[in-house]
This record gives structure tokens, sequence and C-alpha cells, in this order.
């Protein structure tokens, strides 16, 4: 526990612009990348937020942290009792037998030295029940969003620039992408020689040149972290994809991006959603913060 | 007819919006599968039938995954595939 503890970050709070401003709406339209300008929509716009101090996890949770977790409680995740976990394949998402947080391909594609990764193969319900048990809590959108670029605005954690090697991304391990069908292609070779292991890397390993101004790592990629917050927009009268639209009030806040992503994905404000009826997959974790 | 309508991320050709005829849920599903083979993937199970994890809305409802069986989709509906993580 005093490790849980002690490697935690105080971020004071104060008065900030969450989300993005148009201008980063039109650079991405601008941008050798595959999505419509309203993909991003909701991100936009920036609303005013004023947060009281907390504390939050340096890092994602570690599979080492989890597995104490489970030791001492017996918890047993959704996907432990649901037989199987989501992983993506050669050929997309599939229900993978026995993939869970200690095998997250499959029992049959056994990871070495798996122990400082991030834990993946939490469900939004395993995610609340690790905090609790760790006298913490989720942190909501907000202080996620703050702690990832601080009081000013910055795409990503360390700045402006994109530098492929502060960060654990598609294009960490494979260069430089502009479209899905690369991705697909890279991903379907990868399969075939290692099998769908997840390609998160051990948390912290880009620090410090990755961390952000608060001193938090792995906050663009490596695995898409769960918040507390349920998904809304900032403004309703945004024009996103009717499938967002119809997450609203449904799922939570997914922020951060993972390893399965491009630049764009990991940025500061990249705004994604989760359904917390029980689904996890092998690239979603989590870190956790509590009152300051 | 009913309208499916699936996330702009998946759209191959820019096309999001669909049509099939009504009748039940899983069989709406299934024939616009055997319509448009690309989502199958996506959309369908090991087992042939409408994966567990992918929610589905008629209209403004989240149809309870129990009840997928007995839902029957009216003629003018809409129908929305949501995936379990929206977005990005």
């Amino acid at each position: 526990m005093t490790s849980i503890v002690a490697d935690e970050v105080l971020i004071p709070g104060g008065d900030f612009l969450q989300g993005s401003p148009e201008s980063m709406l039109d650079l991405l339209e601008r941008a050798d990348q595959p999505f419509l300008r309203s993909w991003f929509a909701d991100e936009t716009p920036q609303v005013a937020r004023r947060v009281a101090p907390y504390r939050i996890d340096r890092c994602p949770v570690t599979v080492g942290q989890f597995a104490e977790f489970v030791r001492q409680t017996g918890h047993r995740t959704e996907a432990e009792e649901r037989g199987y976990g989501l992983v993506y394949g050669a050929d997309g998402w599939g229900e993978q037998p026995g993939a869970c947080w200690h095998s997250p391909a499959g029992p049959q594609w056994p990871i070495d030295d798996y122990l400082d990764h991030p834990v993946v193969h939490v469900s939004y319900g395993d995610v609340n029940a690790y905090a609790a048990w760790a006298g913490k809590r989720l942190p909501t959108e907000v202080e996620w969003e703050l702690a990832a670029r601080g009081l000013d605005f910055r795409i990503w954690p360390w700045g402006d620039t994109w530098d492929p090697a502060r960060a654990n991304t598609t294009e960490l391990h494979a260069g430089a992408f502009t479209s899905y069908a690369q991705w697909q292609q890279w991903w379907a070779a990868e399969c075939d020689r290692f099998g769908p292991c997840p390609r998160s890397t051990p948390v912290g390993q880009f620090s410090p040149h990755g961390d952000s101004p608060s001193g938090c790592a792995d906050m663009a990629g490596n695995v898409y972290e769960w918040t507390a917050t349920p998904s809304s927009l900032y403004d309703r009268s945004s024009d996103c994809d009717p499938t967002v639209r119809l997450a609203l009030d449904r799922y939570r806040v997914i922020r951060g991006g993972s390893w399965m992503n491009l630049r764009f994905q990991v940025r500061c404000t990249e705004r994604m959603h989760g359904d917390p009826s029980g689904w996890s997959t092998f690239a979603h974790g989590f870190r956790c913060a509590r009152d300051a | 007819m009913v309208k499916i309508v699936v996330p702009g991320v998946w759209a191959s050709n820019g096309q999001t919006v669909f049509e099939v005829a009504p009748g039940p849920l899983p069989h709406l599903i299934k024939t616009f599968v055997a319509d448009h083979p690309a989502y199958g993937r996506r959309l369908l199970g090991r087992d042939g039938e409408p994966a567990s994890y992918v929610n589905i809305c008629v209209d403004e409802d989240l149809v309870p995954r129990l009840s997928r069986p007995a839902t029957v989709v009216d003629d003018h509906s809409t129908v929305t595939i949501i995936p379990p993580m929206a977005g990005g």
C-alpha cells in the first residue's frame, strides 16, 4: 500500500478551460488524418472549470498492483466471470476465451515481464473496486485533463510538437501512419508473428521526456484510461456523430488513447466514451485519484 | 424501411446510414450484414448472432441484451449501432 500512496502527484487545482479551442479542430481538419471534423466535435467548445486540489497517480495501475488487490480481496474481474475478454485480432475485435488481466491475449500467449505494465481487461466495476480497496477513486474527466496538460492548453503532455519517442502509440512501433488501412495491415502482420498481444509498455518508460507538466506519465498512449465522469457534450448543440450522441449519459469518458492509436487520438483533450456495464478490453486500463 | 446508422469511423466510403426491411432485431442485423459483409466482423459474434458487447438503440431507446431476440423493429424506425467504445 505504501508504494501505491507514494507514487502520486499533488495537483493544486485552479481555474482552467477544459477541451479544445476551435483552432485545434482547424488543425485536425488540415492534418493528414482520416476523420471528419465532426468526429472531434465532442471536445469543443472549451468550458470554464474550477478544480479543487487533488492527488492523482503518476502512472496507470500496474498488473503487479492489481495482482496484490486480487490476492488480498479475491476479486474476480467481469472478464474472468464471463470467461472471455475482448481482444483485437487480425480480423478486428473478438471474444477471446480466457483473456483477462493476467493473460491479456489469452492463455495461449503468455507474456513475460508483464508485472510493471498497465493492467487491462478491467471493467468500470473492476476499476472502482480496485480504487475503493486502495482508498482512492477514479479521477473525474476534468481532473484527468488538468493532470495531462496543466492550466495552459497544449496538444500533448510534453507540448505542441509531436514526437513518437515520447509516448507508446502505434507510431512508436510502426512509424507514421495516416490511414486505418495501414494500421490494419501492420496489426495483421504483428498478429501473425507474435499473436494478439497488447503492445503496452512498462509504466513510466517514457519519463521524464513524455511526462505532463505535473509529472504524470503515460497520459498519451499506452492504455486507454477510465474516468468517473458520465459522458456528455460540453455544448449539447455540438454537431457530433449520432452514435456518440446516443452514448451520452449512458457511457463514461475514457481518456488518453492507447498503443492502438496514432498521434491525434492521444491528445490531452481527446475524448472517448466507454460502456460501463461490464465491458473491458486488452487495451483499457486506469489510474486512481483522491482528494488532497 | 428501417434506417441503420453506424459510427462514422466504420464507414469505408463515407456512408453511415443504410436501409433494411423491418422485422425482428437479430434478423434485421444479420440481414444488414448479409447485404454489407464488411460489417460482419464488427457486428456479429463467433456464433453468428449480434455481438453481445455492441449496443443497439431503436430510436432513442437502448435495447437490453436479453431483450434483443424479442424486439421487433417497426417500419420507419432508426436502429443505431453504438460500439462499446464510442467516439475518439
